[in-house]
C-alpha cells in the first residue's frame, strides 16, 4: 500500500516535471515567434491583449493614424498563427 | 446577414469582449452556422491561449504604493566600508587593551592604527608629490646648463663687433673655423674649431688682441673652443 503510494507520488512528480519542461519549451517557442514581429507590432500585441487598451489608445501611444492599429493586429495575428501552426489546436469539429 | 470576412476581422474583438452586444450576438449566431468561421475562432482562441503562456506577471493596483511604503520603512544602514573600518579599529583597540602595560604606552600607531596609518599615508603622499614637483630630474635640466659650466676664454674690448672680425682673421690664419656666433648682452659668444696642435699658439696670439682671461675649461663637450668677447665698461 505504502509502495503504491510512493510510486504514485514519483509518477506525479515525473509527470509534473515533464509538463514543466514542455511548458517551458512552448513558452520559448512563443517568445521566439513574438520576437519575429517588428517592435511596434510586439508593442501592439502587448498593449491590446495583455494591457487590454482600446485601439484609439494604442494608436495614440504608437503614434499611428486611426484604423492602423486594427489592420496591424490582423496581420500580426496571421504571422503568429503561421509561426505557431504546429502548436495550434486545429479547429476541426 | 454578416459576411465571413467581417466575422473573421472581428474575431479578436469578439473573443476578447470588445464588441458591443448587438454585433457580438450577430457573430455568435454566424459562428453557430458557419463551420469555416468556427474553425477560425477555435484557432484564434488556441493562439491566444499560447500567448497567455508568456503573459507578463500582473501586479496588484496598489503594488507601487506598497513597495514605496516598504522602502520608506527600511532604516538606513551604515555603509559596509565604514562598519568594516570600525570593526578593524575595534579589533586593534581590543588587542592593545589586552597586551601588557609597556605596549599599552606605545604611540598612537598601535592604539589607533587606522587613523595613524591614514595620516602616515597622507604625509607620505604629500612628500612624494612635492618631491616630484619641485626636485628637477636629470632630464629636466636644459642642455644649455652644461655649457654654462664651461669657463671660456674672455677677451675684453671696447668694441666686441670689431674684435670679432679681428678674431675671425686670427682663427683663419691658424686654419680654424668659426662654428657659431651668438649675441649675448654686452658680449659676443664665439664657438670655434681648431686643430689641437695649433691650439696653444692660437691662444698665445689672442693676447695681441687685448686683455685675455683664459678659463680652466674653455672647451665644450664637443671639443670646440668658446671665446667671449665682452665689452669693456668705460
Amino acid at each position: 500500500m505504502v509502495d503504491n503510494f510512493e510510486d504514485t507520488l514519483v509518477d506525479k512528480k515525473a509527470i509534473n516535471s515533464e509538463e514543466a519542461v514542455i511548458k517551458k519549451e512552448l513558452r520559448e517557442i512563443v517568445l521566439r515567434c513574438l520576437a519575429k514581429l517588428s517592435p511596434e507590432r510586439r508593442a501592439l500585441i502587448y498593449l491590446l491583449y495583455y494591457e487590454q487598451l482600446k485601439y484609439k489608445e494604442v494608436a495614440y501611444i504608437l503614434d499611428w493614424p486611426g484604423g492602423t492599429a486594427k489592420s496591424n493586429l490582423v496581420r500580426s495575428l496571421q504571422m503568429l498563427k503561421k509561426c505557431l501552426k504546429p502548436y495550434l489546436q486545429k479547429g476541426e469539429i | 446577414m454578416i459576411k465571413c470576412e467581417e466575422v473573421k476581422a472581428e474575431l479578436f474583438d469578439y473573443i476578447t469582449g470588445r464588441l458591443d452586444p448587438s454585433l457580438s450576438k450577430m457573430i455568435k449566431e454566424h459562428l453557430e452556422l458557419c463551420k469555416d468561421c468556427k474553425k477560425e475562432e477555435k484557432e484564434l482562441k488556441s493562439l491566444l491561449s499560447l500567448l497567455d503562456t508568456v503573459r507578463p506577471p500582473e501586479v496588484s493596483p496598489d503594488f507601487v504604493q506598497r513597495v514605496m511604503k516598504r522602502i520608506e520603512s527600511i532604516e538606513p544602514v551604515e555603509p559596509e566600508e565604514e562598519s568594516f573600518l570600525k570593526g578593524v579599529t575595534e579589533f586593534f583597540k581590543g588587542v592593545t587593551e589586552k597586551i601588557s602595560l609597556p605596549f599599552k604606552k606605545l604611540p598612537i600607531l598601535v592604539s589607533q592604527p587606522i587613523p595613524a596609518l591614514a595620516t602616515v599615508a597622507i604625509l607620505f603622499l604629500i612628500v612624494f608629490i612635492s618631491y616630484n614637483l619641485f626636485m628637477p630630474t636629470k632630464e629636466k635640466i636644459p642642455k644649455k646648463m652644461e655649457i654654462i659650466t664651461v669657463s671660456p676664454i674672455t677677451i675684453t674690448t671696447p668694441n666686441p663687433q670689431l674684435m670679432f672680425s679681428d678674431l675671425k682673421e686670427v682663427v683663419n690664419s691658424y686654419g680654424g673655423k668659426i662654428l657659431k656666433r651668438e649675441e649675448i648682452p654686452q658680449a659676443i659668444k664665439v664657438t670655434l674649431r681648431l686643430n689641437k696642435e695649433k691650439e696653444s699658439a692660437f691662444i698665445a696670439s689672442l693676447k695681441s688682441l687685448g686683455k685675455v682671461e683664459i678659463g680652466k675649461d674653455y672647451k665644450d663637450k664637443d671639443g670646440n673652443i668658446i671665446i667671449i668677447l665682452t665689452k669693456k665698461n668705460p
